[in-house]
């Protein structure tokens, strides 16, 4: 089952994705590796989770490894919570 | 399609930035991640825009916004329901940088940085609040040229660039400060960045 901050996530990925079809977008898909998501796309990421899940994100925990996938977004999310 | 522009809220921090960047790299010639990390500002309030038309924002940042006198309410708007903020900051790149300019005289902001100034390269009409100009028609001297500003206006730039032509002019100006690099090039912050001064540029923080 997916969890709320999963969908959460999900659902912000493909606001933020334009020209991307929902089927493209799962928990474990590549984002930033793959090239999917931008620099500016990343940020506004950042945003997202700050403000959604009240966590405070350091900028030494924005780096690739972080923000991979939904599955790595959902887990920095748990650890900063 | 919706507005390009990213806010990201620090309570505790009594200062904003807001970015007026420019192209595909957004001017930085970095990520802007690597900037907030060099540049050492990313505890700070920061609003980052992009203009995707490369217009100078005359056409706003894309969705409701899509003009520069919707962009300046939008700013207003935005610090009414932010009582926190109380100093205001606006940097500009390349051609980003004749946004920061006109947006820090609309708002009093207390400083604009300006890096790379490239006065208008672009030919065609736009809105400027109600009037149809082009950016070619923006003259800093001429809006810079009044005792009644209070903002202050760095313009920081590779003394080996075209960038340099445009801002000699400026020199005297009433509240404007050049700071000139002695390096080749239209990449004044890659210029920074690599004499590590990025993190000397901003104000220190300040708390609410």
């Amino acid at each position: 089952m997916t969890s709320t901050i999963k969908k959460q996530l999900i659902d912000q990925v493909k606001s933020v994705l334009e020209n991307t079809s929902e089927s493209e977008v799962k928990s474990h898909t590549t984002l930033v590796t793959s090239g999917l998501i931008d620099s500016f796309a990343m940020l506004e990421l950042v945003a997202f989770m700050e403000s959604e899940f009240l966590v405070k994100i350091e900028v030494e925990d924005i780096e690739a490894k972080n923000f991979d996938s939904i599955d790595a977004m959902e887990n920095l999310i748990q650890r900063l919570k | 399609m919706k507005e390009d522009i990213i806010h990201l809220i620090r309570k505790d921090c009594s200062q904003l930035f807001i970015f007026f960047t420019a192209g595909k790299r957004f001017g930085l010639h970095l990520s802007p991640i690597d900037f907030f990390k060099e540049s050492g500002i990313f505890n700070r309030n920061i609003m980052f825009l992009r203009d995707r038309e490369r217009m100078h924002f005359m056409n706003g940042i894309g969705g409701n916004i899509d003009n520069f006198k919707k962009l300046i309410i939008h700013f207003k708007e935005f610090l009414a329901a932010s009582p926190w903020i109380k100093h205001v900051y606006c940097a500009g790149f390349s051609n980003g940088s004749l946004g920061s300019v006109l947006a820090g005289l609309h708002l009093n902001a207390e400083r604009v940085y300006s890096f790379a100034h490239r006065p208008g390269t672009y030919k065609g009409p736009c809105k400027y609040l109600d009037e149809q100009v082009s950016p070619r028609s923006f003259d800093l001297v001429e809006i810079l040229n009044q005792q009644k500003i209070n903002t202050v206006f760095e313009f920081h730039f590779n003394v080996f660039s075209k960038d340099m032509l445009g801002c000699v002019k400026l020199r005297g100006l009433p509240n404007v400060k050049l700071k000139p690099y002695w390096a080749y090039g239209h990449n004044t912050l890659l210029t920074l960045n690599h004499r590590k001064r990025l993190n000397t540029i901003f104000p220190k923080f300040i708390g609410v």
